[in-house]
């Protein structure tokens, strides 16, 4: 490591990583009286002036959207697999040549990053769903996993505390396992997807089909917004049309006037004092000139994300943290969980050739998990847990020209007409916790900046395959009862990782045996120690997991506030 | 030889043609700076197969019928410049503003609207 440079007067919080889990707790931490301080990796972004490819229209993007496939492949291997990355959009994902890490040959991992101010909370798909007691009593109910040391009842507040913030588009539905919140009025269906609803609500009581709640306004809040309806969201938008770091929680976090923002700026490691048994701040790389620098904190929040948390705790040995920092339990950088996706089926929606659309609208339709429920009589599959189906109709545009035979007048004439609606379902799935699923450092490389290389052994396993199987085939029997045509299942499988939910590295239990944080998010070893990002998670749920990460967040930071204030911290 | 088939794709109509919107020379950039090594020379391999010669000295009408041959044919080489010809045309602002229609801020979203009110296919 670099020479030292500088010591800081000891601020009263320190969160490393600002994105959507730090952008929270710098909020919460800020506005409850601490001078806290974020530490992010990646470059500064200023809100609005930063998103440089905002207002480019097609035409004016330099290779018009399809990018270059030679740059792509040498510096992008791993990112350009991701929905969101393109020519529009690739200044917000990392170069993964710069930024290596390790897997086996026969154990690929997807590791999808983005590192900025903000992080990847400038390109999340920004779908927000509360989990329920059948996510929190899963782990409890079969087997796979530690319980979860906090039930819906502990986590409700919290969740109406930030979806109030954030502006939530949805509708109720009054489903016990997916609980309902506080909600902006929902984006609207189209009228290919209003047939499907009617057709898989009728043939199979009990399912439903809704808008995806979705941090996208359809209405002005808190001086946010609206989203415009471009679906360009992961170029960034200087409206505040949808929830990011840099729209909402850090400009929060700066008027009052408590938050220091330093950028370009890597955890090492987190700095703990054996004699006072205490965190007591973190070393940190300049992402530039390689210098060190250390800082100093009351209480220190882990919010770099999953994998990179695990890496700081396991780069942070000492002598009574001879394997990594809070890791009396053996549990740091095991359970890594992701979701299956991008199994699914496709169909054509008859009719309907005089409506269309008119905007762009920013998320899709949603199928709520309709398996394992728990409920009297339903049917029995051969697999654990569950699945929800994120879904959608459009018709096509002129690309459909490319995959037909035509040209000429008859052709452009033709295309001048949108083509038949299309109706896509496709699968998320959950992923069971396994302690061979794991992170560790590298014993010998390091990267660019001095960090041990991080290794990533993880690999799915019989049931989640079992559930891409059972996504396919029911997809395929909705849209057929639908009225579809020309229904055909897909399944573009692809390694963990790739649908970029990754959780389960340091997580919460009732136990330090068998689990890293307790109920409160405290490391059990280190108690004036958080971590809120995915680490924590204990099981994975089916369901996007952003809003359960903010909802964990902002009811930790208020633990923490707290316990500071009775001095226990 | 690139523009004169383009054109045969998406003539001049009441709108203007491939080869007014430039899409040759969209094309050229594409598999320039675009494509990888491996799809270039693949499609320089196919322009080459192509005579162009024997080509411009037919009449237009032959060409466009060795063209549909080509094209109903689904020849690799003939799919993908008319891949490129539609990209490159319904992306420029000619292709995306006149023939179709594009709006960079919509505002909102209507999901079930009469298509004879909004007239065009979105370009986007």
């Amino acid at each position: 490591m670099g020479r030292i440079i500088g010591k800081e007067e000891p601020y009263d919080a320190i969160v490393v990583g600002s994105g959507i889990t730090g952008g929270w707790a710098a909020k919460e931490l800020c506005e409850r009286g601490l001078r806290t301080l974020v530490i992010e990796r990646g470059r500064h972004v200023e809100h609005g002036k930063d998103y440089v490819t905002e207002w480019l229209k097609p035409w004016q993007l330099a290779h018009r959207g399809q990018g270059e496939q030679e740059l792509y492949q040498r510096d992008y291997p791993i990112q350009s697999h991701n929905y969101a990355f393109g020519e529009a959009t690739r200044h917000f994902f990392v170069n993964d040549r710069e930024h290596p890490y390790v897997t086996p040959d026969d154990k690929p991992f997807r590791w999808i990053r983005g590192y900025q101010l903000g992080g990847r909370s400038l390109i999340w798909g920004r779908a927000c769903w509360r989990w329920s007691d059948l996510d929190f009593t899963a782990n409890a109910r079969d087997g796979h996993g530690g319980d979860w040391p906090i039930r819906y009842h502990d986590l409700a507040p919290w969740y109406d505390h930030v979806e109030r913030f954030v502006g939530v588009s949805g509708e109720r539905l009054g489903l016990p396992h997916l609980p309902d919140g506080e909600f902006l009025p929902a984006w609207q269906m189209n009228c290919a997807e209003g047939v499907v609803k009617r057709g898989i609500e009728r043939a199979f009581p009990g399912r439903h089909m809704t808008l995806t709640r979705v941090a996208n306004l359809t209405q002005a809040h808190l001086g946010r917004g609206p989203c415009q309806a471009r679906n360009q969201c992961a170029r960034g938008c200087s409206f505040g049309g949808y929830f990011s770091s840099l729209s909402a929680t850090l400009p929060a976090a700066r008027q009052t006037g408590r938050l220091t923002v330093i950028t370009d700026a890597i955890v090492h490691s987190v700095i703990y004092d054996e004699r006072r048994d205490r965190a007591t701040g973190v070393r940190v790389i300049d992402a530039h000139t390689k210098a060190t620098h250390e800082y100093f904190g009351r209480i220190v929040f882990l919010c770099a994300s999953t994998l990179a948390t695990a890496q700081i705790l396991l780069n942070s040995k000492s002598p009574r943290f001879t394997t990594g920092l809070a890791n009396s339990s053996g549990e740091v950088g095991h359970n890594l969980m992701d979701h299956i996706s991008k199994a699914g089926a496709r169909g054509v929606v008859p009719g309907l050739e005089d409506k269309y659309v008119y905007g762009r609208r920013p998320t899709g339709t949603y199928i709520p998990r309709f398996r394992n429920l728990g409920v009297r009589g339903e049917a029995k599959v051969e697999f654990l847990r569950g699945y929800g189906i994120q879904a959608g109709a459009g018709r096509d545009g002129w690309a459909r020209g490319a995959d037909e035979p035509g040209l000429g007048v008859e052709l452009k004439q033709r295309l001048r007409e949108p083509g038949p609606w299309q109706m896509s379902l496709q699968g998320y799935g959950e992923c069971l916790p396994r302690h061979e699923n794991f992170v560790d450092l590298d014993p010998a490389r390091t990267d660019p900046s001095g960090m041990p290389l991080l290794r990533v052994h993880c690999a799915w396993s019989e049931n989640e395959r079992a559930i891409r199987e059972d996504v396919k085939a029911q997809a395929a029997h909705m849209l057929e009862a639908a009225g579809c045509r020309e229904v055909v299942t897909y399944d573009d499988d692809g390694p963990p990782g790739f649908s970029v939910h990754e959780m389960g590295t340091a997580r919460m239990g009732k136990d330090p045996k068998t689990s890293v944080v307790n109920a409160y998010n405290q490391a059990h070893d280190v108690p004036n120690l958080f971590v809120t990002d995915g680490a924590c998670m204990a099981s994975s749920s089916c369901v996007n997991p952003s809003l359960t990460y903010m909802a964990i967040t902002v009811r930790a930071v208020d633990h923490a506030v707290s316990e500071l204030k009775r001095g226990n911290l | 030889m690139v523009a004169t088939i383009a054109e045969h794709i998406l003539p001049e109509t009441d709108t203007p043609g491939a080869r007014a919107v430039g899409v040759h020379r969209f094309i050229d950039a594409m598999v320039a700076e675009s494509y990888t090594a491996e799809e270039r020379q693949r499609f320089l391999d196919g322009l080459a197969g192509l005579d162009s010669r024997a080509f411009l000295a037919c009449t237009a009408s032959d060409q466009l019928a060795m063209l549909g041959e080509l094209d109903r044919a689904s020849d690799p080489f003939f799919r993908s410049l008319k891949d490129l010809t539609l990209v490159g045309y319904y992306t420029s602002e000619v292709g995306a503003t006149r023939e179709l229609q594009y709006v960079p801020l919509p505002g909102r979203y209507d999901g079930c609207v009469p298509l004879a009110r909004i007239g065009r296919t979105w370009a986007v």
